[in-house]
């Protein structure tokens, strides 16, 4: 088997029991949660024998190792069961709003890309200069604000001030600016840190050197020598921060009332709506672990050292 | 730049008079921008009506069906029609029912009118209420609400009887409420209940077009809609707003930038701390409700030391509701009894009464303490007995703004009296839960529901199940839900009220105001107690057209002017 394709492999199988610990974490975190749904959903007017009979119906009161098998088993068959609280199949559910915000975290992720790489790449070509504190500044200042309160601020700046952006929801192209902005803005700063210490790395690197003793123009020994090697960590991080921005998208979305998974998620423990919680958990947690090892077998493609050290030959 | 030469008036006029064509030529060009003057400053405003009007609310909806549902909102009230309301002064009045009454003391007969229909356009007959009734019983979560009736007779095609095992007095706060309302159940049966959750089909003013999840609902006018409600002119569908969008915004900020921005005409929820700023907004008409129940303590019976009554009494007038008020910038009134002004056999005299007994005083609560052994022996500022100082636990919800925000305050008050409150947060239905379980000291607490009815849920000894329990109390509450007279109900109720306002299982707090805000623009808007049910009958969105423009005013001169340059230059 070639290396590549076997370290693919082994990379996947490892994936599946993290998978299954998250999705274990996740049943006896909701779990300990010292309220009942049934409870929760019911108001005061509903009597006791009502609830008992809920739970029953919905297999609360079986123990909880029981419940996780029978949720398992019911994955295991393409089932995610149904939502306590709409009684609406939890995939369905799912289905309906994971466009969304996918639609508002790959937006997000490519404009942070988009502008922290070149940002990165002059703060480390004119290292110590004005323009590069101007960069890391920038991207600083808007890092160590919450996401949550710049997407307050960008909201009530542009559209109830300046009326220039629509407010919340989702329609036009005009409506993913702020959320955007709100999700981008912050995520910029990783990125143009991570390509401005790349590139200084590369810069000393002696194929550099040799690059500009052979007389090439500085332009292309930055572009195709430097930034091309410096990209391969950027690379993985571009992979590594897909699922971050989905939880970033949590609050974002509550915020602007983006009717994106995030929010159904948020709904779901306000609810206590256990299925509802476990599907997206665990649909976040197969695409955390599919973007991680995406990332992995992205960087081993492009730096073979990597699985060779790990291929073990 | 020839034409300015030629613009130069002076060599030319030595040349001649203006020839009479051109003076009348001027004269017609300013007499037209004098009138277009008159017609753009003076012009009249033309009254033009939105046809859509958008609604904002904080959480979205569970499902459409309100027989499978366990809360409704606004969007409910929209889609379905309860066969009678309260009116604005909570009287009974007819809905979609022509005609009520109580038979034999405890039956309720509904008179249909023979051309009701649901938005489908399917009939609403006596056998389709029945159905309608019987499908409640099987799926609701609140199925109880029914089980007095024991069958539903029909009569004939417009005439319906519930037949009832007990003068069924607290059904009323069921029927007046969109729980109550029959929802198509041919429709039901059609398309099954899972997609009829989806895409209900009621009676009321509008119906569903599409529900968008995590976003909104578009509803549009149901051509059939006709309502028996004597407060409203129109009784039919509204002839201006033809579509409502019902938009669901969960963040306070964004909801109330929304409607600011005025891109929402109407929103619910008003965070307490917007309600000053709204009501200065001269664009902004705020409807307030107060709401039919009260905010309280429970107090947990069986416990050690809340056992004794003197500590309870003591807490009850330790507590400055007045102070409790301020802090929430008067959006709750100081309350000392159990209902509320908006519950149906609301007594003033229970209110009136226990004000005077149970006055802020703190001296007095002290004094409670002492009698019952507890003294600060030891400096401390903490009253203790028997070498143990008065430490209690306070369940805070931190979803319920109002009772988060005075939590600190109470602990500030009963401090003052000695007594050491720890506080804990927990979501409300955490609270519920622990107090539900016996699990706790003294707890944070709400309802809201109109009918009295609610005590049995909460202070009877077998159904509410909580620590209370009061032989008098569960007798009271038996007998009152059966009392179809008013007046003799309310004084079961009041009776129960002063038992209970004696045991003190519950401690009253305040009561709190529901807010809605509408735009100025929206007109002939009715919001209803006791829940803040908004009523569109009479309503309609002025739209912000028409009316003088100064713009076209200075348009139309800066033309006459270069017109009448332009002949001028010309005038040969």
């Amino acid at each position: 088997m070639p290396a590549l394709l076997r370290y693919v492999v082994k990379r996947m199988l490892i994936g599946i029991p993290i998978v299954l610990g998250v999705t274990i974490i996740l049943f006896i975190a909701t779990r300990a949660i010292p309220a009942d749904p049934i409870v929760l959903l019911a108001g005061e007017r509903v009597t006791r024998e009502r609830i008992e009979e809920l739970r029953r119906m919905w297999g609360l009161d079986q123990p909880l190792y029981m419940q996780y098998l029978i949720w398992l088993y019911n994955i295991l068959h393409g089932n995610m069961g149904v939502s306590i609280v709409t009684k609406q199949p939890v995939f369905d559910l799912i289905m309906e709003r994971l466009p969304y915000t996918l639609q508002l975290t790959v937006t997000s992720l490519l404009i942070a890309y988009a502008a922290g790489i070149p940002m990165g790449v002059y703060a480390a070509l004119r290292r110590g200069s004005l323009g590069d504190y101007a960069a890391i500044g920038f991207s600083t200042f808007f890092y160590s604000m919450p996401s949550y309160w710049l997407g307050l601020m960008l909201m009530v700046v542009f559209g109830l001030y300046l009326r220039v952006l629509p407010i919340s929801g989702a329609g036009g192209p005009e409506h993913l600016v702020l959320p955007v902005l709100s999700l981008s803005l912050p995520s910029i700063a990783t990125v143009v840190r991570l390509v401005r210490a790349e590139m200084l790395e590369v810069l000393m690197e002696d194929y550099v050197r040799t690059a500009f003793a052979k007389g090439l123009p500085s332009r292309l020994v930055h572009l195709r020598h430097a930034l091309r090697n410096a990209l391969i960590p950027v690379t993985v991080l571009f992979f590594l921060q897909l699922p971050w921005l989905i939880g970033g998208a949590v609050v974002i979305e509550t915020v602007f009332a983006w009717p994106g998974m995030g929010r159904l998620l948020y709904n779901a423990i306000i609810q206590l709506d256990y299925p509802v919680i476990q599907g997206i958990i665990l649909i976040i947690a197969v695409l955390t672990v599919a973007s991680n090892t995406l990332g992995d077998i992205i960087l081993a493609a492009l730096d073979p050292r990597i699985r060779l050290e790990r291929g073990g030959e | 730049m020839g034409g300015w030469v030629a613009f130069d008036p002076l060599p030319r006029r030595r040349k001649g008079a203006i020839k009479a064509k051109y003076a009348v030529a001027i004269v017609v060009i300013i007499a037209a921008a004098i009138a277009a003057t008159w017609f753009f400053l003076l012009k009249p405003p033309a009254v033009k009506y939105r046809e859509v009007l958008i609604i904002a609310i904080p959480e979205e909806i569970e499902g459409t069906d309100i027989q499978q549902v366990s809360w409704a909102n606004e969007f409910h009230a929209l889609l379905y029609q309860p066969l009678v309301v309260f009116d604005p002064n909570m009287k009974l009045v007819p809905d979609l029912a022509v005609d009520f009454e109580v038979v034999d003391g405890k039956d309720i007969v509904f008179k249909l009118p023979p051309d009701a229909k649901f938005s489908s356009g399917n009939p609403i007959t006596a056998e389709v209420i029945k159905e309608s009734i019987e499908r409640y019983k099987r799926l609701s979560p609140y199925a109880e609400d029914f089980a007095v009736v024991e069958r539903i007779e029909v009569i004939d095609a417009y005439t319906v009887k519930l037949v009832n095992k007990e003068p069924p007095a607290y059904l009323w706060a069921v029927l007046t409420t969109v729980y109550g309302a029959p929802v198509d159940v041919k429709v039901a049966a059609e398309i099954g209940d899972e997609e009829f959750n989806r895409r209900s089909v009621g009676s009321g003013p509008y119906k569903l077009v599409e529900w968008v999840k995590g976003s909104h609902v578009t509803m549009e006018v149901n051509p059939y809609y006709k309502t028996n409600m004597p407060f409203v002119k129109n009784k039919g569908p509204n002839p201006y707003i033809k579509k409502v969008i019902i938009r669901f915004i969960p963040e306070d900020l964004t909801r109330i930038s929304e409607f600011l921005a005025g891109r929402v005409d109407i929103i619910r929820g008003v965070p307490a701390e917007e309600v000053k700023r709204l009501k200065e907004n001269p664009n902004v008409v705020l409807y307030e409700v107060l709401s039919p129940g009260i905010n309280y303590i429970m107090v947990n019976m069986k416990h050690e030391i809340l056992k004794d009554p003197n500590v309870r009494k003591a807490i009850m007038i330790a507590i400055n509701r007045e102070e409790l008020a301020k802090a929430l910038d008067y959006t709750v009134v100081p309350w000392y009894s159990l209902m509320s002004p908006t519950m149906i056999c609301y007594n003033e005299s229970v209110e009136k009464w226990a004000e005077s007994v149970y006055k802020y005083d703190p001296e007095k609560a002290k004094e409670l303490l002492a009698a019952s052994g507890w003294v600060d022996t030891d400096g401390d500022g903490i009253v203790d007995k028997d070498g143990k100082p008065l430490r209690l636990t306070l369940l805070v919800p931190v979803d319920r703004p109002a009772l988060k925000k005075i939590a600190p305050l109470i602990q500030a008050q009963l401090k003052a009296i000695g007594i050491d409150l720890k506080i804990q947060e927990f979501t409300y239905s955490i609270v519920r839960e622990r107090t539900r379980n016996w699990d706790f000291d003294l707890a944070l607490r709400l309802f809201s529901w109109a009918d009295p009815d609610i005590f049995i849920y909460l202070a009877h000894s077998e159904i509410g199940n909580y620590t209370y329990s009061n032989p008098l109390v569960d007798k009271i509450l038996e007998e009152a839900r059966t009392i179809m007279d008013m007046t003799e109900r309310t004084k079961a109720y009041s009776r129960m009220q002063m038992i209970m306002l004696e045991d003190l299982f519950m401690i009253p707090l305040f009561v709190e105001k529901e807010y809605i805000a509408a735009s100025k623009s929206v007109k002939g808007l009715i919001v209803l107690p006791p829940y803040g049910t908004i009523i569109l009958n009479d309503a309609k969105v002025v739209e912000e057209a028409g009316g003088s423009s100064p713009m076209a005013a200075l348009t139309a001169w800066v033309f006459a002017c270069a017109a009448t340059a332009y002949v001028y230059a010309r005038r040969e």
